[in-house]
């Protein structure tokens, strides 16, 4: 017997072609058990179980959030897995992907094994821990790949910063890859950004910060990719940020290999004038690029040659980003900000709704390995695929309020921001999560 | 002429050079040439007694803060050193808490000279009163580009625009070079800037700002007005720049050089100068050097600002913000 009844709205799912309109899913033991169009639903007859009214809402897969800092173990002055996890419900998403950059790093697999249990404790958004690609993200020895895969892990990130022995990268992407892991990596050469603050251009030049150019992000792809290359395994770069980054993995793909990226919010809606407002607030890693760089991500994203929107969720506590530009810490709270403003995109019509979908929820999915299963398949709206749902207003006005964050993370350059769309409810496992 | 008295307000934050209207650089200059004038003549000054201006400075420097306590001194305003290694920045206390406390003791103004681009603005966010940016990192030295301003009045027509000024050297770290750009092109006047490339801002060799030029070879020194050598900021962060005989050797104002430059052209430097590397020390001390000047304006122009700013802040009284 069903236990819950998703009805109306627009059933949307566009990489398995389900768009119903009016349709409704009904949901058994956690998993979707049929999906139905307008007139099934009207045929139902009377439902015995929960019923959640979607009128006028888009209801889609559950997203998946890639990429986001969860500061946990170590640094619960930012954040906690529950706010963190919190944040994540609030914003729109079902899963999420948390960075192993923690004190200490997850580099053992009891580390990743007690984030998974805390997690599923906790009962909102489900936590997919990635782990170290080198012991205590020094990038010099190897991480127990096979025993934290064994424990869980799916991703595979020294992110934070990139991977410094390139010899170590280049075995670890054949062996995880081999292993049916995903390596992602935080694509900066240092001897270019050089403990840089923003990005090198015309902001920086005219206000005297330490520019960080977009070489740098460039040449540690291209590393990154010939290695992928050479040992015809897979590579994914995360939070692309330049139009020069981006040209290279054309380049690098018309040789052959196989790279995968994404893209944050902000990345796709802010440049480096930002800076001049909000100073540290907008100090981001990689930095927040020029109008033309803007312009490729979106272009980029909406092409399909970036699959990910990823939020690259920051949080860090308010006096740490009230710092000078210099001393403040690099990035800012994403999660809850993330849907309402990539929606922006599709409004505008620069970006297909199937697009916004897609790369939220089976392109994160398939990356983490976890689309393609029979049963309990996230990404994807299919029976016996999970009950994880996403519920989204397009019609929602808000403004962005950080002090009404669930994240420890109060600090945005999108702070006063007005938009529409935002999420509604999310469903998880079969069951509608309040944060 | 301006009125010579403070009276009409005047901002109370100098963080950069726009932070004033031209109308306000030109009533600032003309009080400086004012008050200097009376002094010389044996008349008083202004006083500002009773208020007590912070001189927080986090960086080593003697002729800004030997300057900005001489201009408190001629105002007879107290002041107070800020010493980082004494006080509990040491301790770890970040720039908006010990604003904060700043302004709760009701300090009458900051002075800030710092490492920090953003220091004085983070400053002005937290304390009320009157805010100078003494020299904030590579970012900007608003008092010492107005100084540079006085001191070139003095000798030429500065407020129709149109003169030719030459900045040659370490460019991407001098706060003096950023604040000269912006207060020189404001004017009107164009500004060429040259030094080897790596010195340069990178994004300016492709789109300089307006009435900016940017040159990575020493132009022809006959056709500029104004000549400004800066000293190389090696003890910031590094960048790929030439050692100091090398630079000498294809940059430096060698006295050979200075005898192309135009009759009536100045030379500036905001010191302390390297000898024999960016100028040559007769050059330095030579009739067309304003090195002096710039260093007798700096306290007139600290002056004229102390007490247009102190006067204007305690009219409007104190609130952090803006
Ligand atoms: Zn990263």
């Amino acid at each position: 017997m069903a236990e819950l009844l998703v009805r109306g709205g627009r059933i949307f799912d566009p990489a398995s072609g389900v768009d119903l309109d009016g349709g409704g899913i009904l949901i058994q033991d956690g998993l979707i058990a049929k999906l139905l169009t307008k007139d099934e639903l009207s045929s139902l007859g009377e439902f015995k179980g929960e019923v959640l009214d979607a009128s006028g809402k888009l209801v889609m897969p559950g997203f998946i959030d890639l990429h986001v800092h969860l500061r946990t173990p170590g640094q619960s002055h930012k954040e906690t897995l529950e706010s963190g996890l919190r944040a994540a419900v609030a914003g729109g998403f079902t899963a999420v992907c948390c960075m192993p950059n923690t004190e200490p790093p997850l580099d053992r697999p009891d580390l990743i094994r007690g984030l998974i249990e805390q997690a599923e404790e906790l009962g909102l958004a489900r936590l997919y821990p990635a782990a170290c690609i080198s012991q205590a993200r020094e990038g010099t020895r190897p991480s127990p790949w096979r025993s934290l895969l064994k424990a869980g892990a799916r991703l595979f990130t020294d992110d934070g910063s990139d991977t410094a022995d390139a010899y170590l990268l280049r075995t670890a992407l054949a062996e995880i890859t081999a292993l049916g892991g995903t390596v992602a990596i935080h694509a900066e050469e240092p001897t270019l950004s050089r403990g840089g603050w923003v990005h090198q251009g015309p902001v920086a030049d005219e206000l005297g910060l330490l520019g960080i150019p977009a070489s740098s992000e460039a040449v540690a792809i291209a590393r990154a990719a010939i290695l992928a290359l050479e040992t015809e395994s897979r590579v994914h770069i995360l939070h692309l940020s330049t139009r020069l980054g981006l040209k290279v993995i054309r380049a690098l793909r018309s040789l052959g290999a196989e790279v995968t990226t994404e893209v944050t919010p902000h990345h796709l809606l802010l440049t480096d004038q930002a800076v001049r407002k909000h100073l540290s607030q907008a100090k981001v890693n990689p930095p927040l690029r020029e109008r033309a760089d803007r312009e490729a991500m979106v272009e980029g994203l909406a092409q399909g040659e970036i699959e990910v929107i990823a939020s690259d969720h920051a949080p860090h506590a308010g006096w740490e980003k009230e710092a000078p530009i210099a001393l403040a810490p690099f990035g800012f709270s994403g999660l809850e900000t993330s849907l309402g403003l990539t929606y922006q995109l599709v409004r505008e019509g620069r970006l297909s709704l199937a697009r916004w979908v897609e790369a939220q929820t089976a392109e994160p999915a398939k990356l983490l390995g976890l689309y393609d299963p029979e049963q309990g398949a996230l990404g994807k709206l299919a029976p016996r695929a999970a009950a994880d749902l996403t519920i989204f207003d397009p019609q929602g006005e808000w403004e962005v309020e950080p002090a009404r964050f669930y994240s420890k993370g109060k600090n945005t350059p999108f702070v006063g921001m007005r938009l529409t769309g935002r999420s509604w409810r999310v469903v998880v496992r079969g069951k509608v999560i309040i944060p | 002429m301006a009125e010579a008295s403070p009276g009409r307000p005047f901002p109370k934050r100098l963080i950069t050079t726009e932070d004033l209207d031209l109308e306000e650089i030109r009533r600032l200059i003309e009080y400086a040439r004012d008050l200097r004038k009376r002094h010389e003549q044996g008349e008083g000054l202004p006083s500002q007694a009773g208020k007590c201006v912070v001189l927080w400075f986090t960086e080593p420097s003697t002729r800004t803060r030997l300057a900005f306590a001489s201009a408190l001194t001629k105002l007879s305003a107290s002041f107070i050193d800020l010493e980082p290694t004494a006080s509990s920045m040491a301790k770890g206390e970040s720039i908006a808490e010990t604003a904060r406390t700043l302004d709760a003791l009701g300090m009458a103004g900051v002075v800030m000279r710092t490492g920090h681009p953003d220091g004085p603005g983070l400053v002005a966010e937290h304390f009320g009163g009157v805010v100078i940016n003494a020299g904030a990192g590579t970012f900007a030295h608003p008092t010492q580009a107005l100084a540079d301003l006085a001191a070139v009045a003095e000798k030429q027509e500065v407020w129709q625009g149109g003169l030719r000024m030459l900045v040659v050297g370490d460019i991407v770290r001098s706060r003096v070079a950023r604040s000269t750009v912006r207060l020189w092109t404001r004017l009107g006047h164009r500004v060429t800037l040259a030094g080897p490339l790596g010195g340069l801002p990178q994004s300016w060799l492709k789109s300089p700002p307006a009435l900016v030029e940017v040159t990575t070879s020493l132009p022809e020194l006959g056709q500029f007005d104004l000549v400004m050598m800066l000293r190389t900021q090696r003890e910031r962060e590094g960048i790929p720049f030439p050692s100091p005989g090398e630079f000498a050797r294809h940059f430096g104002l060698t006295r050979e050089r200075a005898t192309m430059l135009k009759g009536d052209a100045l030379i500036l430097h905001p010191g302390p100068y390297e000898p024999g590397v960016e100028i040559d020390p007769e050059v330095a001390r030579s009739q067309r050097s304003l090195i002096q000047s710039q260093v007798e304006w700096g306290v007139w122009v600290r002056t004229a600002l102390l007490d247009l700013m102190l006067s204007s802040a305690s009219e409007q009284g104190g609130e952090a913000g803006g």
